[in-house]
């Protein structure tokens, strides 16, 4: 007997099939000032045409299913019964829909990204779609999840073309507000949890709140409070910190060239605004600041005031060098800052970088005159060549730092790092194979290789991938770092669950020692 | 010189001849050998009885067998043919047409490359680059039922209303148009039995 899950899948598929399908091949069509219809069969009654046996309607941005479709001619409506929609994002249901002059108007609607079932829900009483611009405006939304349903929001804005609901959703995609992490202690709550808005915001989702505990469990669980808005240009938000150990807030505000921020004794305030001609880009800018230390030298917070710009130009050109053209683009910069108590600081510099289809090579070039007071206008002192190569599958970069210093104390000099990697294409997945080496002034320092598999996206509800990930130190022989992803996929989402440990981290790397609990929450 | 034709007895879309009355412009050559006459200068054929009207600058018959003109205009009191050939069999009292413009009551006006009219049971086929003004059609077949008042296009057609074009986009495609008091109903859901009765038409052109 063949399941009966398998007979859904199946059903789905021939469905996606026929949706994907242009209206415009249909058996019989129809052009109306509106759009395209077609279906499997036409008949005219007057000026009222009936298109049915697997109607569709197709305008940009939009193709609509229907039992049956009705135009009319007279008054320039169009009638859908039964219908589904499809947009890039989403799939719609409803019962009744018309289009006339544009709008497509539906009632008792079924709006999901799921790309089966639908556990992730907004159910509508009745909703306006614009087919030129492909706005659709959703009346009376509830918003399921699972069996779960949020509250009656009165008005959700979706751009179908780009999947975003302001303040909700980016190409099609929620930011999960679930918070699941554990690190010296379980992190659990929710983050940026999106409220929807009222009057001028109806429709968007502009104010979002945080409420989780973190470290629970360990010896300093925490409470973290907060709320953030935005309303047109303007955006800012409050958060609060609730420990043992004490109770701190932080604040940030920005509207347009002005921006403010602050907590657990530190500030900025910053005002700035940018010019543009053609390449050149001229930003001054003035700050009043207190921040921690960002040097081995300082042990204080350090504050003060700053005036400074900064000027830079972003250059590209074909030029012809040996029998090829390459791309040549030139980034200079320069930046100067005055303090109210600390000398004058002077960066400057460039990046330069010549392409040439599969190799690259960039070489940049700074000098400061000091460190900076802060680290906002920081541009460091640095002279490093770099490159890489693309062969097929293998990958070939490389970076020679002569000079490289954000301070006293913290420079590096004569440093190669290379990094080769190789990709094995299999039938589940990919093979990722990675080889790091550092010469630290003519030293071999370092000696890794990396294997990673990447299984391929689940496509099908019920699917379940393992991504294990190893790295072994080939100097220390030992194991340099493990992990494991595992993903699951329903008709709605992927979950991910997973562990990353960085045994011994790679010297001047992005990555330090330590374990990672991962937890993954998206949309299919 | 007037001579009556009595072997030119057909219905012409619901008109039963019973004889011609020929008017010559010019010469009659009579051939012998072959029993065929020919009109170089062309004429006319009047049935009298039925008000039908054959006028063409050529024209060749035989008695009992055939009629051939060209650049021909064949008028009846309830459609018009207008053909740069024509031939009329006797025997299957079918007229073929190469190049036609048919005229009735439901169409204004309807041209095709090739057309074959069954004058008895009182079916029109056509074939090739159909263009009808009204309606507004272009197809490739069409099958006219005269004493039903039905169109049936077979295979790819266009058909306008309005601002708006419905187009048959396969090579299965129907359309049937029935006339009805000035109006006419479409549609793309043909009785079965109707659609066999005139795809057999259709496929004897």
């Amino acid at each position: 007997m063949v399941p009966a899950r398998w007979l859904i899948l199946l059903g789905f598929a021939l469905l996606s099939w026929g949706l994907a399908s242009s209206c415009q091949d249909q058996a019989y069509t129809l052009e109306t000032p509106e759009g395209i219809a077609g279906g499997g069969a036409i008949s005219y009654n007057g000026t009222i045409a009936v298109l049915s046996q697997g109607a569709c309607f197709e305008s940009p941005g939009l193709i609509i299913q229907a039992q049956q479709l009705s135009d009319n001619q007279e008054t320039g409506l169009i009638t859908l019964d039964q219908l589904e929609a499809i947009t890039p994002h989403y799939r719609i249901r409803a019962r009744t829909g018309t289009v006339q002059n544009g709008i497509f108007t539906a009632q008792g609607i079924l709006l999901t990204t799921c790309t089966c079932g639908s556990n992730l829900r907004f159910l509508s009483q009745s909703a306006q779609f614009d087919v030129q611009t492909g706005q659709l405006i959703l009346n009376q939304t509830q918003i399921g999840l699972y069996r779960l349903v949020f509250g009656q929001i009165e008005e959700v804005k979706v751009d179908t073309r780009t999947g975003t609901i302001p303040g909700l959703m980016q190409n099609g995609q929620i930011a999960s507000p679930l918070v699941i992490g554990y690190n010296q202690g379980l992190s659990l709550g929710l983050a940026n949890f999106p409220i929807p808005g009222t009057g001028a915001d109806l429709g968007t989702f502009p104010v979002s709140l945080t409420f989780y505990g973190s470290g629970l469990g360990g010896f300093n669980p925490t409470l973290n409070l907060g709320i953030s808005g935005v309303q047109g240009a303007a955006s800012g938000g409050f958060s609060l910190t609730l420990a043992p150990s004490g109770i701190s807030g932080s604040f940030q505000v920005q509207n347009g060239d002005v921006s403010m921020s602050g907590g657990g004794g530190l500030f900025s305030a910053l005002l700035e605004h940018s010019w543009s001609w053609n390449s050149v880009t001229l930003t001054p800018f003035a700050r009043a600041a207190e921040e921690a230390p960002s040097l081995p030298s300082e042990s204080t917070n350090v504050q003060g005031l700053s005036l400074g710009v900064f000027l830079g130009s972003q250059l590209t050109q074909s030029i012809h060098l040996a029998q090829q053209n390459v791309q040549l683009s030139e980034n200079p910069y320069a930046v100067l800052t005055a303090y109210n108590d600390y000398p004058t600081y002077l960066a400057y510099g460039f990046n330069l970088t010549l392409s040439d289809g599969p190799l690259s090579l960039s070489y940049a070039l700074g000098s400061e005159n000091r460190p900076s007071l802060f680290e906002f206008e920081r541009h460091p002192a640095q002279s490093i060549l770099s490159g890489s190569l693309s062969l097929g599958r293998l990958h070939l970069t490389g970076s020679y730092t002569f000079f490289s210093s954000s301070g006293p104390g913290t420079t590096v000099q004569q440093l190669f790092q290379g990094q080769a990697s190789y990709d094995w294409t299999l039938a589940p997945g990919t093979v990722q194979t990675q080889a790091y080496l550092d010469w630290s002034q003519g030293v071999l320092s370092w000696a890794e290789l990396r294997f990673g598999f990447q299984p391929n996206p689940l496509q099908c509800a019920g699917g379940l991938s393992l991504a294990p990930s190893l790295g072994y130190d080939l100097l220390g022989h030992r194991l340099s770092r493990w992990g494991l992803v595992a993903n699951y996929a329903d008709c709605c989402f992927i979950w991910s669950l997973g562990y990353e440990d960085v045994l011994v981290p790679r010297p001047y790397g992005a990555t330090g020692a330590g374990g990672n609990f991962i937890f993954g929450l998206t949309l299919r | 010189m007037k001579r009556l034709l009595p072997f030119f007895a057909f219905v012409l879309l619901g008109a039963q001849f019973a004889g011609f009355t020929v008017q010559p412009k010019g010469n009659q050559d009579f051939n012998p050998l072959t029993g065929v006459t020919t009109l170089p200068q062309g004429g006319t054929l009047i049935d009298a009885t039925d008000h039908l009207i054959l006028q063409a600058p050529y024209i060749s018959y035989k008695q009992g067998s055939f009629f051939e003109a060209q650049q021909a205009t064949m008028k009846g009191p309830k459609a018009l043919f207008q053909a740069a050939f024509m031939k009329y069999q006797v025997a299957s009292q079918e007229l073929r047409m190469r190049d036609l413009v048919y005229s009735s009551k439901d169409f204004p006006s309807i041209q095709a490359q090739e057309g074959l009219a069954f004058l008895k049971q009182g079916y029109v086929v056509l074939k090739g680059k159909i263009i009808s003004k009204k309606p507004s059609i272009q197809a490739e077949s069409a099958v006219i039922d005269t004493n039903h008042h039905h169109v049936l296009l077979i295979g790819p057609f266009i058909y306008r209303q309005g601002a708006e074009v419905a187009r048959g986009n396969r090579a299965n495609s129907l359309l049937l148009i029935t006339f009805e008091g000035g109006k006419f109903l479409l549609t793309s859901q043909v009785p079965p039995a109707l659609l066999h009765q005139m795809e057999a038409y259709s496929q004897q052109l």
